[in-house]
């Protein structure tokens, strides 16, 4: 059953997540963000307002340059926002500009490039985050090396980054951010730079990490086709400033195939999607 | 979690071909290559030598030259004098090395103090260091100590300046993975600040051992009485040609193995770094 809905801020879709214990939404309340700059201040985001479900998965698209990679900065806690709120599991993330580590400690974040340490192997790189907390050589090493084997890595733990290529080193990166189990994955265009049949695959299989673990997850894109290929909700930002123009749910059933952007709903999804993204101009 | 099933493309089971699958021979050239090199150059010496008729206090033979380095290495004193130089040499790189990782690091992390030292790093670098010598044998008399101080400065500039880079070449994904996991600044620091920096350091140190030597030498050939520095100045006054060769060669050895033993400790260190698996 699929309309063509398009919803200024709707409500959160109705989601059940496998794990709803664990899972936390994510409240963001009148955010801004303005960069002084030598020429006057630039609005990268204007008012944003977004409720995002325990377990959901909401795609964050837009032009370059709409403030969807500063929107996911400010969510991760790489960036404070000039005002407003955001909000983990009700518990406000940012407390006047200083970020609440114990917030984003649940947080798992993939970037735009893989962004593994070559001094590390693939191993080493996936329990860095375990490290961290303090577990055991052997206790994290057992948990990187099942980490991969969920991302599709077996045989590779022991290599260098360099000698993957690119699809498999952003796979190593989501192993890295998923193991400390987040309840929530922050994703900014982590398959921009891989070609379009690799791009496929991950995300199909990002579809089964997500419906696996349960988490939150938003992810930035510049492509309409895979934002609403993943997502529960789509989030359509535009520019200058930096604004939410639309949130459009997407009710194509679980789980999703390649074929499925074959059918008439998808199709009139992005159709609609991109007819609003000309509208800009 | 559950394995996702689906080993159907290439990037899975082939890993793309990078730098370091060239072929076995490319590897091992040099090994053949230096050889032949060595031989090309006793053969040529040796044709200079008899067919062309040199002088022997301009060229020694590659024999007579053998013959005094078999001569310096019976004797007593030689094993006195290429521990002095040494002992000068390390001494020197160490306090280099000491000395340039901590201001190159200060320096790099300290934006407003690297600014205000700028005018006299570069005074200090344009300057011909070796020119310090005499004053450096006036304050430190003729003993090691001169040779040591030498050394260190001339090794110092290349480790700090590269060891200040280093410190700046943090990459800003690899400071939001950090930030993103809530690290540490200890844990920064040794997971991300110090791999960063360790290559830069090595960087430098391969440029400083080869200074040490030059500081040692020149410091030696111009005051004191012991080292293979003084070596060579002895061998001129005494119009030994093929002594004065025989030390030369010791001192390229002895360079060639500090040399050696530097890339050796970062080839242990930093096993992962690109300048370890192409051999650059």
């Amino acid at each position: 059953m699929t309309q063509e809905t398009v919803v200024r801020r709707s409500e959160p879709a109705p989601v059940a997540p496998p794990d709803p214990g664990r899972a936390v939404g994510l409240r963001v309340a009148g955010v801004d963000k303005v960069y002084p700059t030598r020429r006057g201040e630039v609005h990268a985001l204007s008012g944003i307002d977004l409720d995002i479900g325990a377990g959901e998965f909401v795609s964050l698209v837009g032009r370059s340059g709409c403030g969807k990679t500063t929107l996911l900065r400010v969510l991760s806690g790489l960036l404070a926002p000039t005002r407003g709120t955001v909000e983990a599991g009700g518990r406000s993330a940012w407390v006047g500009g200083r970020r609440d580590d114990a917030v984003f400690a649940e947080f798992g974040l993939v970037f735009q490039e893989a962004n593994l340490f070559p001094w590390f192997t693939v191993v080493d790189n996936v329990a860095l985050p375990l490290k961290l907390r303090g577990v055991s050589r052997g206790d994290r090493r057992a948990r990187a090396i099942e980490l991969c084997a969920t991302v599709g890595l077996t045989g590779f733990e022991d290599s260098y980054p360099r000698e993957l290529s690119g699809g498999m080193r952003q796979r190593a990166a989501i192993a890295r951010a998923l193991a400390c189990d987040p309840s929530v994955l922050l994703m900014d265009e982590p398959f921009g730079a891989l070609d379009a049949m690799t791009r496929d695959r991950m995300n199909l299989e990002l579809q089964q990490i997500h419906a696996v673990s349960g988490a939150t997850v938003v992810f930035v894109t510049h492509s309409i086709s895979e934002a609403v290929f993943l997502a529960d909700r789509v989030v359509l930002l535009t520019p200058r400033p930096g604004r939410i123009r639309s949130i459009t749910p997407v009710d194509l059933p679980r789980p999703r195939a390649a074929e499925v952007e074959a059918t008439a709903g998808f199709g009139e999804l992005v159709v609609a999607l991109r007819r609003e993204l000309d509208q800009e101009d | 979690m559950t394995t996702i099933e689906s080993r159907t493309d290439g990037a899975v089971s082939a890993a793309e071909p990078t730098a370091e699958t060239e072929a076995p021979w490319m590897r091992r050239l040099p090994w053949v290559s230096g050889p032949i090199m060595l031989l090309a150059l006793l053969g040529f010496w040796q044709f200079t030598v008899s067919v062309v008729g040199v002088s022997e206090f301009i060229l020694p033979s590659p024999a007579a030259v053998a013959g005094a380095l078999g001569d310096l290495l019976a004797g007593d004193d030689i094993w006195g004098h290429i521990g002095v130089t040494l002992l000068e040499v390390i001494a020197g790189f160490g306090i280099a090395l000491l000395v340039g990782v901590a201001v190159g690091a200060v320096l790099g992390r300290v934006a407003w103090l690297q600014r205000a030292v700028q005018p006299a790093l570069v005074a200090l670098q344009v300057v011909p260091k070796v020119a310090f010598v005499p004053i450096f044998v006036i304050w430190f008399g003729f003993g090691p100590t001169s040779k040591i101080v030498m050394a260190a400065l001339l090794a110092f500039f290349p480790i700090m300046l590269n060891v200040m880079l280093g410190v700046r070449s943090v990459d800003s994904g690899h400071r939001d993975v950090m930030r993103g996991l809530g690290a540490g600044r200890w844990a920064t620091f040794r997971n991300m600040e110090l791999p960063t920096t360790l290559p830069y350091v090595f960087a430098g140190a391969e440029v400083a051992i080869v200074f040490s030597v030059i500081g040692a030498i020149v410091g030696e050939y111009l005051g004191g009485s012991e080292g293979l520095g003084y070596l060579v100045v002895s061998s001129l006054n005494a119009l030994d040609a093929p002594r004065l060769f025989a030390v030369i060669v010791l001192l390229a050895v002895v360079g060639s193995l500090l040399y050696v033993a530097v890339t050796t400790v970062k080839k242990l260190v930093i096993p992962w770094h690109d300048s370890v698996r192409t051999g650059v």
